[in-house]
């Protein structure tokens, strides 16, 4: 069971302002702050940039969140935020282009031969690339099963979509990946 | 067989380092204090704008009482003008006043060919009474002038 109240119960407290605000906004970062940085962290790919972006997110998080209309939930309302905060950032700072990755979130497995011709950096930004072309909803799904490795259940709580139908997105968008992939790779060779 | 095998399967992600909860705490809190005490520009205050439009609408009220005020008060100066340079004036002017203009701000009860008639008079009387040695050259020229009569004009026509 979460320790956080729902988020239906934030907005509301939220909604009351002043402290109840404050409150109401600390427990959101408490709740979803390392998930966002992480999500924000694999694009902007040191912690510099990555700092200057979460900022900005949740500053646009406080002063939106008492417009917001509750027609998603409010993990995919920040996801959203944050990855349309993070392409504005590193467009704007043209860093989109850059493979600089302090630390690539991807690692080849040993023994792959496939990969001879790129690094793990190479793979990385491949991997982003991909899901960027993905629907918001794929991305999500892919982002938050593949990447930060959480169960079905606990996707399903923060996206308001049930298990059956995350399964099927998650089919999908693995499909549309390796499609990618396998073209980018073979341009590569 | 590695051919078979899913390109995403002979990946393995690494676990993002994650900051501390202090790192959290400090940004939550510089977010609130920054919004907080956000300084709301000049131009976006309520207050700023309601000014404005009390001041435009002084100004257009204010416009919209002067002209009448300066009618009037240019109608005081004209009255104060004496009637001896109003037609000194108008005699210097003379080329350049539209007579068709001019007869209009001649009072009704006098018309252009009673002021003709008592010119002739005038003039008729003038030389009964004065012998033509006696009449000033300078009237002379100025009874041409207002005649509209050059004096090189004359002399042509006295030689010819």
């Amino acid at each position: 069971m979460s320790e956080f109240p729902e988020d239906s119960e934030l907005i509301r407290l939220f909604s009351s302002g002043d402290k109840n605000a404050e409150k109401a906004f600390s427990i959101i970062v408490e709740k979803y702050g390392k998930n966002l940085y992480s999500q924000i962290r694999k694009v902007a790919r040191n912690h510099e940039d990555t700092n200057d972006i979460l900022q900005n997110v949740l500053v646009k998080v406080y002063r939106n969140i008492s417009g917001f209309k509750e027609d998603c939930t409010l993990y995919t309302w920040l996801y959203r935020i944050a990855r349309n905060e993070t392409y504005t950032f590193l467009t704007k700072e043209n860093k989109r282009l850059i493979s600089d990755f302090d630390d690539p979130f991807l690692e080849i497995a040993a023994g792959t031969s496939r990969f001879e011709q790129i690094d793990s950096e190479e793979i990385s930004r491949l991997l982003l690339e991909a899901i960027d072309l993905l629907p918001e909803k794929q991305a999500l799904v892919f982002q938050l099963k593949f990447l930060e490795d959480l169960q079905y259940n606990e996707i399903s709580e923060r996206t308001g979509t049930s298990i059956g139908a995350l399964k099927a997105n998650y089919h999908h968008a693995r499909q549309k990946i390796e499609e990618i992939l396998i073209e980018r790779l073979n341009l590569l060779k | 067989m590695e051919e078979n095998k899913n390109i995403l399967d002979s990946l393995l992600v690494r676990k993002t380092e994650v900051p501390d909860d202090d790192y959290f705490k400090s940004l939550k809190e510089s977010v609130i204090s920054s919004e907080k005490v956000k300084i709301i520009p000049f131009y976006k205050r309520k207050i700023t704008w309601i000014g404005a439009a009390a001041a435009v609408l002084f100004i257009v009220l204010l416009t919209n009482l002067i002209p009448k005020n300066t009618e009037k008060q240019n109608e005081q100066l004209f009255a104060t003008v004496e009637e001896n340079e109003i037609s000194d004036y108008i005699e210097a002017n003379i080329e350049e006043f539209d007579i068709e203009m001019l007869a209009e701000f001649l009072p009704e009860q006098i018309s252009p060919l009673d002021t003709l008639k008592r010119e002739i008079i005038e003039n008729t009387v003038m030389e009964d009474k004065i012998p033509l040695e006696e009449i000033n050259e300078e009237d002379i020229l100025k009874y041409l002038q207002k005649e509209g009569l050059e004096v090189e004009e004359l002399e042509e026509e006295t030689f010819i």
